[in-house]
């Protein structure tokens, strides 16, 4: 009988990068995006319940 | 220069969960937000306290030493298959009183702009760290619209660059995916 080598498609568990990181990356994303967008983002969070549970 | 608020991204308690809840609808009923928009928030997130798999769950982002969320997060994990394991941001909304100064017209933009900005930034951290207490494999955050979209495409490029632990991020319809690399 052949051996049989079976690849698994493993999936590395997410490791967090350290806070102070990701302060300035999202930061850096809000310089870039601007003001407008920013407010535009947080604004359109304001909807309906049922969106959300489509979403999850 | 304006004094910068430190927030903390947690679950709530019985306690927390009453005193974000009187002050949220009390704040709707001054005017700062649709009482009906507020209830129905605060309805939703009471059903949803507790962490169940499959299921959303509400988190808040307290300032240091309050009782008194300034957002609240839906949070749901889902397993994809047995190895794959998902952490979805779905929503943060403001409380109505930061909301409301967002929205203004007056300097009280420009605060609750930067207080908007600390609030999800706090939120998105909040998140990503809680991925990794899951053994999450993907993180991802909801964008709804258009211009969410248009916001997630340059947090996903800003994220991409972080040297320590660093993450592969692409937009998968409309998500925002993030996975370490490396």
């Amino acid at each position: 009988m052949e051996n049989q080598i079976i690849f698994f498609n493993t999936l590395k568990n997410f490791k967090c990068p350290p806070e102070a990181e990701l302060r300035v990356a999202i930061e850096q994303a809000f310089d870039q995006a601007g003001p407008e967008l920013f407010k535009a983002f947080i604004k359109d969070y304001k909807q309906s319940v049922d969106t959300f549970k489509q979403a999850a | 220069m304006a004094k910068t608020t430190a927030f903390k991204f947690k679950s709530f308690t019985s306690e927390t969960f009453g005193f974000t809840s009187t002050a949220w609808t009390a704040e709707a009923l001054e005017g700062k937000a649709f009482p009906s928009d507020v209830e129905q928030l605060i309805s939703w997130a009471a059903d949803y306290l507790e962490p169940i798999a499959g299921k959303s769950v509400a988190y808040g982002i307290f300032p240091d030493n309050s009782k008194v969320a300034v957002a609240i997060c839906e949070v749901v994990v889902t397993r994809h298959s047995s190895r794959s394991k998902w952490v979805k941001m779905l929503r943060v909304r403001l409380r109505p009183k930061i909301d409301e100064a967002l929205n203004s017209v007056d300097n009280s933009s420009n605060f609750a702009m930067r207080e908007a900005l600390a609030i999800f930034m706090n939120a998105t951290i909040g998140v990503l760290q809680f991925g990794e207490s899951e053994n999450a494999s993907t993180i991802k955050v909801y964008g709804r619209t258009r211009q969410q979209l248009d916001f997630l495409k340059f947090l996903g490029i800003e994220l991409e660059k972080v040297k320590t632990n660093p993450m592969k991020v692409t937009m998968e319809g409309r998500f925002l995916v993030v996975k370490s690399i490396g």
